[in-house]
C-alpha cells in the first residue's frame, strides 16, 4: 500500500456490497439518517428542512428539479441570503421607510428584477451578446444611484433593484451562457438555481444549467454513490471546522495572542509594530483560517448538492499540495475560477485567435480573466461600500484589490507560461514540498491585499502605500 | 489517421501531462470528472483550430461541449455545419 493511497475517510462509495445495500429502502433511510446526523455535527441551521429535502431527493429523485425549486423558494423566505437590511439602509436615508421596507414592496422588486431578466433574455435571444453590456449597465446604474441627484423614490427603487440584481447577477449570467444547451429546463424551473438552498453566495455553486444536467445522477446506483460521497464530504467539513476552532483558539485567544491582520495593519500605520515573529504568525494564521473557512463553507454546500443527486466536484481540493500558482488557483476556489473562465477567459482566448503562439495567447487571456474579470466581479459586489461612501470614493479605495488582482493574474499567467509540456515525470518528494511551500508563501503574502475577503475587517482608508510598507516590514525593511 | 484518432491521441497527451495514464474511452467524461481542466480546454481549442480547422467564431462557446472525445467530435461537426 502506497502512502499516497492512504485516506483518512475510507472510499465507502467504492464498496459494492454497501452500495447495493444502500439502494434498498432501508439503505436509503440509512443514508438520509447519516446525512442528518452529519448536518447536526456541522451545526448547520435548518436540520429538519434539510432532512425532509434529503428524503425527497432520495426517495423521489425524478422530482429533483421541483424539490430544488421548492427548497430554494422556502429558503428565500425563511433563511434569506438576500441582504434586505441594505434596502432598509437606503430607505432610512431617503426617508421612504413607510413603504420601502414592506414585504409587498420587496416582493414587487423581486418580480420587477425577474421581469427585467426575462426581457433581456428575449431581446438577446437571436444575437450573441456577452455579459459586458450587463456589467456596464450595472456599473452605470450604481454610479447614478450613488452620485446623481435623484429623488427619494427613484434612489430607493434603483438601489433596491441593484441589490437584488447584484445577488443574482452571475446566476442570470449562466442562464444566458447555457441557453444553447440541449433540452434546457423551463426558465421558471431554473429559478431553483438562483441562490439555491445550499448556499447564498453570489458565485453559483455548481455553475449553471448545462453543468447541472451533465452531473445529474442517472440511476439508483449513481445516486447512492453520490450520496455516500456527500456524507464523506460533510464529515470532512466537520473535521476542518474543528481544526479551524482549535487554530482560532490557540492563535488568537490563548497565551500566544497572535494579532489579527487588521491589528497588524493598524499598528504598522501607527508605527507601533508587533514583533516580527508575531507579525508573520498573524499573516500565516489569517491565511490558513481564511482557506479553512472557505473550505468548510463550500464543502457543506457541495455535500448538500451531492445529497440532492448532482455529482459536483469539490470547490476546494488540497490547495496546500499545489506545486504551481496556476494549480493553486484551480484548487482553491474552483467555482469562482470557473466563473472567470466561462465569462472572461474563453471569450478573451477566442478573440485572440490572431496570436498564433498558444502560450502567449493563453498568457494574455489569463491576464484578462484573472485580472480584469476578477476586478469586475468584485467591483460589482462592492455595492456596500458604494452605498456607504459614494461611487468615486469607493472606487478609489478599491485600488488595493485591483493591484492584488494584477499581481495574482501575473502570477497565474507566468506560471502557465512555464508549464511543462510532455508526459509528467515523478517529482521527488522534497522538490514537490519545496514547490508547495513556495506557492503557499506567494499566496499567503499577497492575501494581505485581499480586501474583498468578506470575513476580513478592512479599513478602507488604507492605501497601497500602507499595505506595501507593512509587507516590506515583514522582511525587516 | 482519422479525426477521432487525432482527438483521442491529443486528449491522451493532455492527460499524460498531468500524470494520468488511466485508460481513456471516447465516451468517458473528462471535465466533470476532473481529469481535464479549463486550461486543457484552451489547448484543445488551439488543437481543433489548427488540426481540424474548427472555427469557434460562429457559435456560442460552452466548456461542457468538451466533456468527452465523442462530444468534441460532435462539436467539430456542428461547427462545420454552422
Amino acid at each position: 500500500v502506497k502512502l499516497s493511497d492512504f485516506r483518512l475517510i475510507p472510499a465507502v462509495e467504492t464498496w459494492p456490497r454497501l452500495v447495493s445495500f444502500s439502494e434498498r429502502p432501508i439503505g436509503k433511510l440509512l443514508r438520509v439518517a447519516l446525512f442528518a446526523a452529519l448536518v447536526w455535527l456541522n451545526s448547520l441551521s435548518a436540520l429538519p428542512e434539510l432532512t425532509a429535502l434529503a428524503l425527497l431527493f432520495t426517495f423521489v429523485p425524478r422530482g429533483r428539479r421541483i424539490w430544488l425549486l421548492a427548497g430554494t423558494a422556502y429558503w428565500f423566505v425563511r433563511y434569506p441570503s438576500m441582504r434586505w437590511d441594505r434596502v432598509t439602509t437606503v430607505a432610512w436615508r431617503a426617508d421612504t421607510t413607510s413603504w420601502a421596507t414592506s414585504p409587498f414592496y420587496l416582493a414587487a422588486m423581486v418580480v420587477a428584477t425577474l421581469a427585467f431578466f426575462y426581457l433581456w433574455f428575449l431581446l438577446t435571444r437571436r444575437r450573441r451578446v456577452g455579459l459586458l453590456p450587463l456589467i456596464a449597465l450595472y456599473l452605470a446604474l450604481m454610479a447614478v444611484a450613488a452620485e446623481a441627484p435623484l429623488g427619494a423614490i427613484a434612489v430607493t427603487l434603483v438601489w433596491s433593484f441593484l441589490f437584488i440584481w447584484g445577488k443574482w447577477f452571475w446566476y442570470f449570467g449562466y442562464t444566458l451562457h447555457d441557453r444553447g444547451m440541449k433540452d434546457p429546463p423551463p426558465l421558471w424551473q431554473q429559478l431553483g438555481r438562483y441562490t439555491p438552498f445550499w448556499i447564498g453566495s453570489t458565485v453559483p455553486i455548481p455553475k449553471g444549467e448545462a453543468y447541472l444536467q451533465k452531473i445529474e445522477a442517472r440511476n439508483e446506483t449513481d445516486l447512492a454513490v453520490t450520496q455516500w460521497k456527500a456524507c464523506k464530504l460533510l464529515l470532512w467539513a466537520a473535521a476542518l471546522k474543528l481544526l479551524y476552532a482549535v487554530l482560532f483558539y490557540v492563535g488568537y485567544e490563548s497565551e500566544l495572542k497572535i494579532p489579527p491582520l487588521s491589528y497588524l495593519l493598524e499598528h504598522h500605520r501607527a508605527h507601533t509594530d508587533y514583533e516580527l515573529w508575531r507579525a508573520w504568525a498573524g499573516v500565516a494564521l489569517h491565511y490558513v483560517l481564511k482557506i479553512l473557512r472557505l473550505a468548510v463553507r463550500t464543502h457543506q454546500a457541495v455535500a448538500i448538492v451531492r445529497m440532492a443527486g448532482w455529482r459536483a466536484l469539490r470547490n476546494t481540493y488540497k490547495p496546500f499540495l499545489s506545486t504551481s500558482i496556476a494549480d493553486f488557483w484551480n484548487r482553491l476556489y474552483y467555482y469562482f475560477k470557473e466563473l472567470l473562465v466561462d465569462f472572461f477567459l474563453y471569450p478573451a482566448y477566442l478573440r485572440l485567435s490572431k496570436i498564433k503562439d498558444t502560450r502567449w495567447r493563453m498568457f494574455v487571456a489569463t491576464l484578462a480573466a484573472a485580472g480584469g474579470g476578477n476586478i469586475l466581479y468584485h467591483w460589482l459586489a462592492d455595492s456596500d461600500e458604494v452605498l456607504r461612501v459614494g461611487f468615486w470614493r469607493a472606487l478609489q479605495s478599491f485600488h488595493v484589490y485591483a493591484i492584488y488582482c494584477v499581481i495574482l493574474a501575473l502570477g497565474i499567467a507566468v506560471s502557465q507560461l512555464f508549464r511543462k509540456r510532455g508526459p509528467k515525470r515523478p517529482t521527488p518528494w522534497w522538490l514537490a514540498a519545496l514547490q508547495a511551500a513556495g506557492v503557499t508563501f506567494f499566496f499567503g503574502l499577497i492575501s494581505v491585499l485581499d480586501i474583498a475577503d468578506i470575513d476580513m475587517v478592512v479599513d478602507r482608508s488604507l492605501t497601497i502605500g500602507d499595505y506595501s510598507s507593512f509587507m516590506l516590514s515583514l522582511f525587516g525593511l | 489517421v482519422s479525426e477521432r484518432e487525432k482527438v483521442h491521441g491529443f486528449v491522451e497527451k493532455l492527460l499524460a501531462q498531468k500524470g494520468d495514464t488511466r485508460a481513456l474511452t471516447d465516451a468517458e467524461p473528462l471535465l466533470t470528472k476532473g481529469r481535464l481542466d479549463s486550461i486543457d480546454v484552451l489547448d484543445l481549442v488551439a488543437f481543433l483550430e489548427n488540426e481540424l480547422s474548427a472555427d469557434f467564431s460562429r457559435r456560442d462557446f460552452n466548456q461542457n461541449d468538451f466533456d468527452s472525445v465523442d462530444e468534441i467530435l460532435k462539436l467539430v461537426e456542428t461547427l462545420r455545419a454552422s
